[in-house]
């Protein structure tokens, strides 16, 4: 049961849900976008967050588009992920979005797993390797920005701004990829590590999430894994050298277990990437 | 009476809705002229979501649902629509269990992680305590009530797929979900499908017996289910 009552608002496009939100925050409702739901409903009901309003996404179309514009594909936030799955238009995003189980993919979406607040936020990592560009709504109007600009370890953007959709160029979507996904028991939990290459313009870029206790795209491990006067045996700890964080230390696994974990997944990847030259 | 949308003017109707009425359709409702649910003696109009979409494209403005305190809307469940008085708040789940009687779904954890809750919305499985029951408005829901007697609750029966059965309401929905998608699975189909629900007696081996058998049944027998 979830405690604290709250005005729910179901716009049917962007202005209505702008209109919400400075409705809402003029009344001092603390209102928040509700796509899925799934972490919104589980925290509501825990009491860690105590919103005045929910903004529902779900009837807007333009979040729920899955399209194709120019030389982009546009995916909607509200897409769930197992409509990403079955659409399986950018393989890695389609693998990428086989977290959580089956029946919570129906429920669970693509801006919402990016913009949550659970520290892993996998489904972000192939936008990040694809430098895909984000249309964001906000009472002050509308922009297009590359995620690059705007994800640091999270989304930051503005209060009241709304992801809408994610433009990834279709460049990206042929590149070859790698991806490995470390849990500790059943494949449902939580990872220890995910990580996701991409070998695009004949060089590999790697994001990952859930070693460090949030995602992010690796530039400085990259820069060791293309250049070509390492030798390949010596570039996956040199990679890991390279990254300017500490690993994270929790019930799941060790920071050392990480490390190997983290350590074995490139040297996996650059074999796949050697083999498909 | 819907041609007229001179003085539009937007009213709250004692439901936490917020509707757009012009003056003209405004008095056809206080006169109880038109086919719209209005409670006798007080100003208390129920607009449903059908009505009111019309009623906005016909004004050409936008109409947007808002809910606050409890509000009266309509579900439709196992092909039923029902009305139910609910908050904001209130669960999927709760509003099945407690408002319309329909105790099939079951509260296990309540935190998405046990699949005893497991309903059909618009024919995906989903997990009914992290649904708004607001949000489940137009949508068709199948709870276990409404697919009772089918081959995937017969093959329960039969195989045993159960032992103390709290949990066997969520997986005879998401097994009917499953061989509506896939009439013929592979193992790592169910296997991907059913890691959704959770059995705390670890009848998991009745359980993909009873699937096989249904799989076996409606391939022998070929009906729509």
């Amino acid at each position: 049961m979830i405690p604290n009552n709250f005005t729910y608002y179901r716009p049917e496009n962007l202005a209505e849900a702008m209109e919400a939100y400075t409705m809402a925050e003029k009344n001092g409702l603390r209102p928040l976008y509700l796509a899925g739901g799934t972490e919104i409903t589980t925290f509501c009901r825990q009491g860690t967050i105590k919103p005045g309003a929910l903004i529902d996404i779900k009837r807007i179309s333009e979040c729920r588009c899955f399209d194709e514009e120019g030389d982009e594909i546009i995916f909607g936030s509200a897409l769930t992920l197992n409509e990403v799955v079955e659409s399986n238009s950018y393989p890695l995003l389609a693998r990428a979005s086989r977290i959580v189980d089956h029946t919570v993919r129906n429920r669970l979406t693509l801006g919402g797993n990016i913009a949550g607040r659970l520290p892993y936020r996998e489904t972000v990592l192939p936008f990040l390797l694809a430098e895909a560009r984000v249309h964001l709504s906000g009472p002050d109007g509308e922009r297009v920005v590359p995620i690059l600009d705007v994800f640091s370890k999270r989304l930051k953007i503005e209060p009241g701004e709304l992801l809408v959709q994610l433009l990834v160029s279709k460049a990206a979507l042929s590149g070859s990829w790698y991806y490995r996904r470390e849990v500790r028991k059943t494949r449902v939990d939580y990872p220890l590590l995910t990580a996701c290459f991409l070998g695009i313009n004949g060089s590999i870029r790697m994001a990952m999430t859930g070693a460090y206790g949030f995602p992010f795209r690796a530039r400085e491990a990259e820069e060791v894994l293309n250049d070509s006067t390492i030798a390949p045996a010596e570039k996956p700890a040199l990679a890991l050298a390279a990254i300017p964080y500490s690993f994270s230390e929790d019930m799941r696994g060790s920071g050392s277990y990480r490390r190997m974990l983290l350590e074995r997944s490139i040297a996996q990847a650059l074999e796949k990437f050697k083999a498909g030259e | 009476m819907l041609k007229h949308w001179r003085n539009l003017r937007r009213e709250n109707d004692g439901f936490g809705h917020i509707v757009v009425l012009s003056k003209e359709l405004w008095k056809n409702v206080r006169q109880r002229r038109i086919s719209l649910r209005l409670k006798t003696g007080k100003r208390q109009l129920n607009i449903q979501p059908a009505v009111a979409k019309a009623m906005a494209r016909q004004s050409k403005k936008y109409l947007m649902i808002k809910y606050h305190n409890t509000v009266s809307i309509f579900l439709r469940v196992n092909g039923e629509n029902r009305e139910v008085q609910v908050r904001p708040a209130d669960t999927l789940l709760q509003v099945l269990r407690n408002h319309l009687g329909l105790t099939g779904a079951k509260a296990g954890c309540e935190n998405g992680d046990c699949g005893a809750c497991t309903v059909l919305l618009d024919g995906r499985p989903v997990k009914s305590c992290m649904i708004l029951a607001v949000e489940a408005e137009g949508a068709e829901i199948t709870t276990i009530e409404g697919i009772s007697n089918t081959v995937v609750q017969r093959a329960f029966l039969d195989e045993a797929g159960y032992q103390c059965g709290f949990c066997t309401p969520g997986f005879i929905v998401n097994a009917f979900a499953l061989l509506r998608a896939h009439p013929d699975p592979d193992k790592e189909t169910i296997r991907m499908w059913l890691e959704s629900n959770l059995c705390r007696c670890t009848g998991y081996e009745g359980i993909e017996n009873a699937i096989q058998a249904a799989v076996k049944v409606l391939k022998s027998t070929n009906p729509k289910e």
